[in-house]
C-alpha cells in the first residue's frame, strides 16, 4: 500500500505539482505586478527561471539587486517598420553557408527593408541565423549614427581608465527605400570608433569595413605614436577594445558578419531585462532627417556602484534600473573562424523587437568568462521614429577577472541617429577622411 | 633667392593670417573646442659601461625632464556647400630639464653655440617652449571625391617599417634629447608644409578602386636636430658632453668648432599614390625630394700648422637627393592565418655614408687653392636601398596574458648599391692587423626585430617587449637592443611608465647598436594626462 501510495505521489503528484508552480510561479509572470518590487539574494532563488543564469549568480553572491517595475509605453517597433516586415514575408532564404538571399534572384537583397523574416518556424534548422537576421533588419533602419559614447574600466573597487570619443556607424542595407545609397562594393556596413581622450587615447582610432558577401571584413587601426594607419588582422573585432572587456563585434551585442558563425535556437522564456527610464523620453527631428539623442542621466554615464557610498554590492552596478519582465528567444552562437577569439555565446533576444538584450561568452576552452548587457529606454520623435534597440549603455563584465567595462553613451548637440545619405555617406570612411580625423 | 625666401614668408604669414582669421569670424561663436594633454615627471639613468659589463654599476642620471603638452582643437563650424573648415588644430610641448641644475658639475655646456638656430646650446636642451603644430584642415566631400588641404606646422609619418627610417624622411628627427627608441612622434621636427590629400570618388563600375593621392610641399628645410656640438677649435678635451651628443660618434671631431650648414633656402616636395588591390592588398608608391637630415661633414677653414694642414671647422652640409619607394600591407587569411603581412621598399640616390675614421678625402690642394678654401669630405655619398618585410599576427598566450597578445616580426636589409674602395679602411690597413681593412660588413646589413605587447592585470598595465639584432658580418661581431617597458595605470588620469632600452655586443660594430652599448636606460616617468 505504502509503495503504491509512493508511486501516486511520484508519477501523479510530481507532475501536478510542477504544473502549479509553473501556473502560479515564474511561469506565468508576464507582468512585474507578480514579482516583488525588489529580487536580491534574500530571495532570488525563488526567480531563479527568470533570471539570466549570469545575472542569477551575480545577485545570489550579492553583488547587486534588481527593482521590478512596468513600462510605461511599448517597447515596439513601428507599424510602417512592422508594414513593411510583413511585406518581406516568403521572399527570403538562405544559402548553404548562411548568406542571405532574395528567393527570387539567388542574389543577396540589397532593398531589404524590415525584418527579413517576419514569421519564423521555430522547427526550421535555420531559425536561429534568421532571428539574427531580423535583429540586423531593426538594427540596420536607422541607417547611420554619430554618438558620442564614454568608456569606463572598472575593477571591484572604482574606475581604473576612462575613454571618451565618438561613435560612427553606417549601415547600407536595411535601409527605408528612399535612403538606398548606390553600393557596388557590397558593403554591410560601415564602423569609426574615434577616441578623443585621455591625451595617451587620443587618436587611437578604428574603422571596420563589414562586407555582406565572403569578401575579407577590413580593418584599420591609426596609431598615433608613429602616426600611419595599419591594416588589422580580421580577428581584430574580436579582440578587447583598448584592452577592456568587449570588443568591436559586441556593438549592438553583434556588428560582425552574420554567416562568420554558427547560430542555434535552442529555446524561449520570460526574463527580466533592464530599462534605464519607465518613461517616454522625448527626442527632435532634425532638419536633414535625423533626430537627437536624449538619455535619463546627466554627465557622461549613469551612476554606478562605487559612485554612491551608501551602496553595498559591486563597484560596476548601475544605479537607478528597472528590470522588466519580457519573452526572449535564446540563440547560441560559435565562430567558423578558428582564431576568433571568444566560443560559445548564447543570446537572449527580445521576441517582440528582436534586440540582443544580453549575452553570455565562452571561452574557446568552454569556460564561461563574461556577460555583457544593454540597458535601454525609449525615446520617440514628433515624426515617429523611435529609438528601439537602441542602448544608452552596456555593461560588459569578465567574470573571470572580476572586471567590468562599461560604455556609455550621453546627450550631445552632435550626437544623432537616422542620419540620411545626404549628412553620413561611404566618403566619410574613406582612409584619407580616417586620417584627416585621426590628427 | 630672394624670391624664395618671400614666397616661404608668404606661406607663413597666409597659414597664421587664416588661423587667426577663424579664431575671429561671426562663426567663431558657434566653434566647438576640446583641450586634452598631460603633464610628465620622468627621470633617466645610464649605465655607463652598458649592462654587458655589470648592471647599472656605473650609473648616473642624464635627464630630469618635466614635460607639459597639450593639443588644442577647434571645430569652427564654418561650411560652404561641398566644402568645410574641419578644424584648426595647435599642439604645445613645453619643458624644463632640471639634470642640468640638479648635475651642473657633469654638464658644464654653452649656453649658445654658433650662429644658427639650428646649433643648440644649453639652453635648448634645458627647456623647450615649442608650438609644434599649428594646421587648419579645408576639407572637401563632394562628387569629385574627398580631399583635405592641410597648411600648416605638422608631421607626417610614410612607411610601415618601424625599425629603421626608410621612407619615412619627411620630418627630421630631434636627437637632442632623446635617442630613437623612445617615442617615435615626440622626437620628430615638426615641419611647415602644405599638404594636400585627395580620394577619388567612388566608380560604380569600378567597386573597391580607392586611389589616393598625398601631395606635400615643404619649404622649412631643417636638419637632424642634434644636442650640444660644444667643442672648439684647438682644444682636444672640450665639448661634446651632453647626454644625448656622447652617445653619436662625432668623438672624432673634438678639436673642431663644428657648425651646421642647412640649405633652408631649399624645398622639399613629395607624392605619394595609394590604392586598395583586391580584398586584402593595400600598396603605395612613392617620390620624395629630399634634402638629407643626416649631416655629411665637410672639413673646412685649414690653415698650415706646425703639424701640418689642419681644419678649425667641422661643418654639417645637407645634400638633396631623390627618394622612391613603396610599401603594402597584406591581409593574409591564407593557409588557416588570420594576420598581416607588411612590406617597406625605399632607394636613397645620394646618402652621405661616411669614411672610415681619419680618412678624409681632400679638395682644394690639387687645384692649388690656399688652405683656406680647402674641403676635406668625410663622406661619399651613394644610393642605398632598404627593405623591410613585417609579419603582424595577435595570438592568446595564456600563460602571458588573459587577453590577446599583439606580436610583430621584422626584417631589415639594407645595401649601399655602389661601392667605392675609397669606403675602405685603407688607412689602418697597413698599420694594425687588429683593425679591420675592408668595411664589407657595412655594404650589407641585417637586422631582425620582434615585437610583443599585451595587456595585464585588466588593461591596467601595459607590458611591451622590444628586441632586435644585427647579426654583424665579415668578422664583425653581432649587436642587439632590447626595450621592456611596462606602463601602470595608478587611477584613470595618473599613470607611470618604467621602461628600459639596453644595447648589448660588440662595441666596435659598425651597426649603431654598436656604439649605442654605453647608452643603455632605465626611464622612470610619472605623468598626469585629462
Amino acid at each position: 500500500m505504502r509503495i503504491i501510495l509512493i508511486s501516486i505521489i511520484k508519477y501523479l503528484c510530481a507532475p501536478m505539482l510542477s504544473m502549479l508552480a509553473f501556473i502560479m510561479g515564474i511561469g506565468g509572470i508576464s507582468q512585474a505586478a507578480d514579482l516583488p518590487t525588489v529580487i536580491d539574494k534574500t530571495n532570488c532563488s525563488q526567480y531563479k527561471d527568470i533570471l539570466i543564469p549570469s545575472m542569477y549568480r551575480g545577485i545570489e553572491r550579492g553583488d547587486f539587486f534588481i527593482t521590478t517595475g512596468n513600462i510605461n509605453f511599448k517597447y515596439r517597433h513601428t507599424d510602417d517598420f512592422h508594414a513593411a516586415s510583413a511585406k518581406n514575408k516568403g521572399k527570403y532564404d538562405l544559402s548553404a553557408d548562411g548568406y542571405l538571399i532574395d528567393k527570387s534572384t539567388g542574389n543577396y537583397p540589397e532593398d531589404l527593408y524590415g525584418f527579413p523574416f517576419p514569421d519564423i518556424d521555430l522547427k526550421d534548422p535555420n531559425a536561429g541565423i534568421k532571428i539574427i537576421y531580423n535583429f540586423e533588419g531593426q538594427r540596420n533602419r536607422f541607417m547611420g549614427a554619430k554618438e558620442r559614447m564614454h568608456i569606463l574600466w572598472v575593477n571591484k573597487v572604482k574606475d581604473e581608465r576612462f575613454m571618451t570619443g565618438i561613435d560612427y556607424r553606417l549601415y547600407l542595407v536595411g535601409r527605408p527605400p528612399s535612403q538606398k545609397i548606390i553600393n557596388p562594393e557590397k558593403v554591410l556596413n560601415y564602423e569609426f570608433q574615434r577616441a578623443l581622450e585621455p591625451m595617451s587615447m587620443r587618436g587611437t582610432n578604428t574603422m571596420s569595413y563589414i562586407y555582406w558577401d565572403k569578401t575579407e571584413d577590413k580593418s584599420f587601426a591609426y596609431v598615433p605614436a608613429i602616426r600611419r594607419i595599419r591594416k588589422t588582422g580580421s580577428t581584430t573585432r574580436s579582440d578587447p577594445y583598448m584592452g577592456g572587456d568587449s570588443w568591436l563585434d559586441m556593438n549592438f551585442l553583434w556588428s560582425g558578419k552574420t554567416p562568420s558563425m554558427t547560430w542555434k535556437y535552442v529555446g524561449e522564456k520570460t526574463v527580466l531585462l533592464p530599462f534605464t527610464s519607465l518613461n517616454i523620453l522625448p527626442v527632435q527631428d532634425l532638419p536633414d532627417g535625423s533626430i537627437t539623442k536624449s538619455y535619463p542621466y546627466t554627465g557622461t554615464h549613469i551612476k554606478l556602484g562605487y559612485e554612491d557610498p551608501k551602496w553595498k554590492g559591486t563597484s560596476w552596478a548601475p544605479q537607478n534600473i528597472t528590470y522588466v519582465p519580457r519573452r526572449v528567444w535564446i540563440v547560441e552562437q560559435r565562430p567558423k573562424d578558428p582564431y576568433y577569439n571568444w566560443g560559445l555565446h548564447i543570446n537572449y533576444i527580445d521576441q517582440e523587437t528582436y534586440v540582443i538584450w544580453c549575452k553570455e561568452v565562452y571561452e574557446k576552452s568552454g569556460e564561461y568568462r563574461s556577460w555583457h548587457t544593454n540597458y535601454m529606454h525609449y525615446s520617440e520623435s514628433p515624426s515617429g521614429k523611435n529609438t528601439v534597440g537602441d542602448w544608452d549603455f552596456k555593461v560588459a563584465l569578465d567574470e573571470k577577472i572580476r572586471h567590468a567595462s562599461i560604455q556609455s553613451r550621453f546627450a550631445d548637440p552632435e550626437s544623432s541617429t537616422y542620419l540620411p545619405a545626404k549628412t553620413l555617406n561611404p566618403t566619410f570612411f574613406t582612409v584619407n577622411n580616417f586620417l584627416m580625423l585621426s590628427k | 633667392m630672394r624670391r624664395k625666401r618671400c614666397v616661404k614668408a608668404g606661406f607663413f604669414v597666409v597659414v597664421i593670417l587664416a588661423i587667426l582669421g577663424i579664431f575671429f569670424s561671426n562663426a567663431a561663436a558657434e566653434m566647438t573646442s576640446s583641450f586634452h594633454g598631460y603633464f610628465e615627471s620622468n627621470f633617466i639613468l645610464r649605465d655607463a659601461d652598458g649592462l654587458q659589463h655589470g648592471f647599472f654599476d656605473e650609473a648616473y642620471g642624464v635627464q630630469q625632464r618635466n614635460t607639459l603638452k597639450f593639443d588644442i582643437d577647434i571645430d569652427p563650424d564654418m561650411r560652404w556647400g561641398s566644402f568645410k573648415v574641419e578644424k584648426v588644430h595647435l599642439t604645445y610641448r613645453g619643458a624644463y630639464d632640471s639634470i642640468f641644475d640638479l648635475a651642473a658639475h657633469r654638464y658644464n655646456i654653452k649656453e649658445n653655440i654658433g650662429a644658427s638656430r639650428f646649433d643648440y646650446g644649453l639652453k635648448d636642451i634645458r627647456f623647450e617652449n615649442d608650438l609644434r603644430e599649428a594646421f587648419i584642415d579645408f576639407a572637401y566631400n563632394g562628387d569629385l571625391g574627398m580631399a583635405f588641404f592641410r597648411p600648416g606646422r605638422q608631421i607626417v609619418s610614410w612607411g610601415e617599417g618601424m625599425l629603421e627610417t626608410l621612407n619615412d624622411v619627411i620630418n627630421p628627427p630631434d636627437n637632442s634629447y632623446a635617442m630613437f627608441f623612445q617615442s617615435p612622434d615626440d622626437v620628430k621636427t615638426p615641419l611647415w608644409m602644405g599638404r594636400l590629400n585627395y580620394n577619388i570618388p567612388r566608380i560604380s563600375s569600378l567597386p573597391g578602386l580607392n586611389l589616393n593621392f598625398d601631395f606635400l610641399w615643404i619649404p622649412d628645410i631643417r636638419p637632424s636636430q642634434l644636442g650640444p656640438r660644444d667643442s672648439v677649435a684647438g682644444n682636444l678635451k672640450a665639448g661634446l658632453e651632453a647626454p644625448y651628443i656622447n652617445c653619436i660618434s662625432l668623438v672624432d671631431l673634438r678639436g673642431l668648432n663644428v657648425r651646421e650648414d642647412v640649405p633652408t633656402n631649399e624645398n622639399e616636395y613629395g607624392v605619394k599614390v595609394s590604392s586598395e588591390i583586391g580584398d586584402n592588398l593595400s600598396l603605395s608608391l612613392l617620390y620624395f625630394r629630399d634634402v638629407v637630415n643626416d649631416p655629411a661633414v665637410q672639413l673646412k677653414n685649414w690653415a698650415m700648422t706646425p703639424g701640418g694642414p689642419a681644419p678649425s671647422l667641422a661643418s654639417f652640409t645637407h645634400n638633396k637627393q631623390h627618394v622612391y619607394g613603396g610599401y603594402f600591407s597584406y591581409q593574409l587569411v591564407a593557409f588557416g592565418t588570420s594576420a598581416v603581412v607588411r612590406g617597406e621598399i625605399s632607394h636613397h640616390t645620394a646618402s652621405p655614408i661616411a669614411l672610415a675614421a681619419a680618412n678624409t678625402i681632400m679638395q682644394g690642394p690639387a687645384a692649388r687653392l690656399p688652405p683656406s678654401q680647402w674641403v676635406g669630405l668625410t663622406y661619399l655619398l651613394k644610393p642605398v636601398t632598404k627593405t623591410t618585410l613585417s609579419f603582424d599576427k595577435d595570438v592568446r598566450i595564456r600563460w602571458l596574458s588573459n587577453g590577446v597578445t599583439k606580436m610583430s616580426f621584422e626584417w631589415l636589409h639594407k645595401v649601399i648599391n655602389e661601392w667605392d674602395d675609397r669606403l675602405d679602411n685603407t688607412y689602418f690597413k697597413s698599420r694594425s692587423t687588429k683593425i679591420r681593412a675592408d668595411r664589407k660588413n657595412i655594404r650589407e646589413q641585417d637586422v631582425f626585430m620582434v615585437q610583443v605587447m599585451t595587456w595585464w592585470w585588466a588593461a591596467k598595465v601595459g607590458p611591451t617587449f622590444v628586441a632586435a639584432y644585427n647579426p654583424g658580418k665579415h668578422g664583425e661581431g653581432g649587436t642587439g637592443m632590447i626595450a621592456p617597458s611596462i606602463k601602470w595605470y595608478i587611477t584613470p588620469s595618473l599613470y607611470s611608465d618604467l621602461k628600459l632600452q639596453a644595447f648589448f655586443g660588440d662595441t666596435k660594430s659598425s651597426y649603431s647598436f654598436g656604439s649605442l652599448v654605453n647608452t643603455s636606460e632605465a626611464t622612470f616617468k610619472l605623468g598626469y594626462e585629462w
